[in-house]
């Protein structure tokens, strides 16, 4: 069984992903280039009406990216949508790839035993997202391995890099589920009771302590 | 696909129960920032669910079917303290809140 598009972003689903981190040798993670800005929202919007939306509601959206446009701005409550409309196809190959697979908006890893994962995975958003001017962020794709000798061996045109990896604010890895260093630094500049609140989006665990009384006792 | 290119929306496609749903949502799971006017959502909409306003909102949008325009969108710019990286957010007018998201909940994806 594979998983993609993450709906709603859960200890559980972080957990899963940790877990499945672990079992496998490598994880390619990768995200898209200012995804919302570049998507091109009325070809989406033309490939999938009559399939996945009816003729009315493409209309309607499609009034509305016309409007809006250009792209999907961030900041409606659709623009989520017609990117995951946009990846329907993306979403379908992406579980072929590896063993397991997870995609939060913009944010994929695909995790299987094969080094050439990263190779896989920029080929297959050239060919699915290319067309609604969507592309790879080069700079925030890579393959990750456990160990140095199998990043040393590691005959992939895309960086291999050791694990941990950043993913939606977590640093996964092997043995390893924290909150990452970016976030760490973004949560200790807010005020009190905003990071309260902020904290509550990281309710794991870590060595049997919560989080939250981690930094209360800080 | 030639009534793709019309600029206005049919909103029979969305029952009033639908527009109250979506309106709910906003009220209670964000969606709340003020619209381009700068009017709070509560001024609109009232402070509480099924209040005078938010019926009285929900009626006049209701009534809109067959000739509802888009409004336009206040754009704010928020910079992230750490990486130092500007990300624009379009706020749009409350009306195309609660109609967008009403059609996204109207949505089953594979």
């Amino acid at each position: 069984m594979s998983w993609v598009r993450i709906a709603h972003v859960s200890q559980r689903t972080v957990a899963m992903a940790a877990a499945m981190v672990a079992g496998g040798r490598y994880a390619a993670r990768s995200d898209l280039r200012d995804a919302f800005a570049s998507l091109d929202a009325l070809q989406v919007i033309e490939d999938v009406s009559g399939r996945f939306l009816s003729h009315r509601q493409a209309d309607a959206l499609h009034a509305a990216y016309q409007h809006y446009g250009p792209g999907a701005p961030a900041g409606l409550p659709t623009s989520p949508l017609i990117l995951d409309l946009a990846c329907i196809e993306f979403d379908s190959e992406l579980v072929k790839l590896g063993e397991k697979a997870f995609r939060y908006m913009d944010d994929v890893i695909v995790l299987g035993d094969d080094i050439g994962l990263g190779d896989h995975l920029v080929a297959l958003v050239d060919r699915h997202l290319g067309k609604y001017g969507l592309a790879i962020n080069e700079d925030k794709t890579a393959v990750y391995a456990k160990s140095a000798r199998c990043v040393q061996m590691a005959a992939s045109e895309v960086e291999v890099r050791l694990f941990p990896l950043d993913w939606l604010g977590h640093k996964v890895g092997p043995r390893e589920l924290d909150i990452s260093d970016k976030t760490t630094e973004r949560i200790l500049r807010l005020t009190e009771q905003k990071q309260k609140l902020a904290l509550r989006q990281f309710p794991l665990a870590q060595d049997g302590q919560n989080y939250q009384r981690i930094y209360a006792n800080a | 696909m030639s009534s793709l290119s019309s600029p206005k929306v049919d909103l029979s496609l969305l029952p009033a129960r639908a527009l109250m749903r979506a309106a709910h949502h906003l009220r209670t799971r964000g969606g709340k920032a003020p619209g381009p006017d700068r009017r709070g959502f509560d001024e609109v909409l009232g402070d509480k669910p099924g209040s005078p306003e938010e019926k009285d909102f929900l009626r006049k949008l209701g009534q809109r079917k067959g000739a509802y325009r888009f409004g336009r969108v206040r754009r704010v710019l928020l910079t992230d303290q750490v990486t130092g990286k500007v990300r624009e957010i379009s706020v749009p007018k409350f009306e195309d809140r609660v109609i967008l998201r009403a059609l996204l909940e109207q949505v089953r994806l594979p």
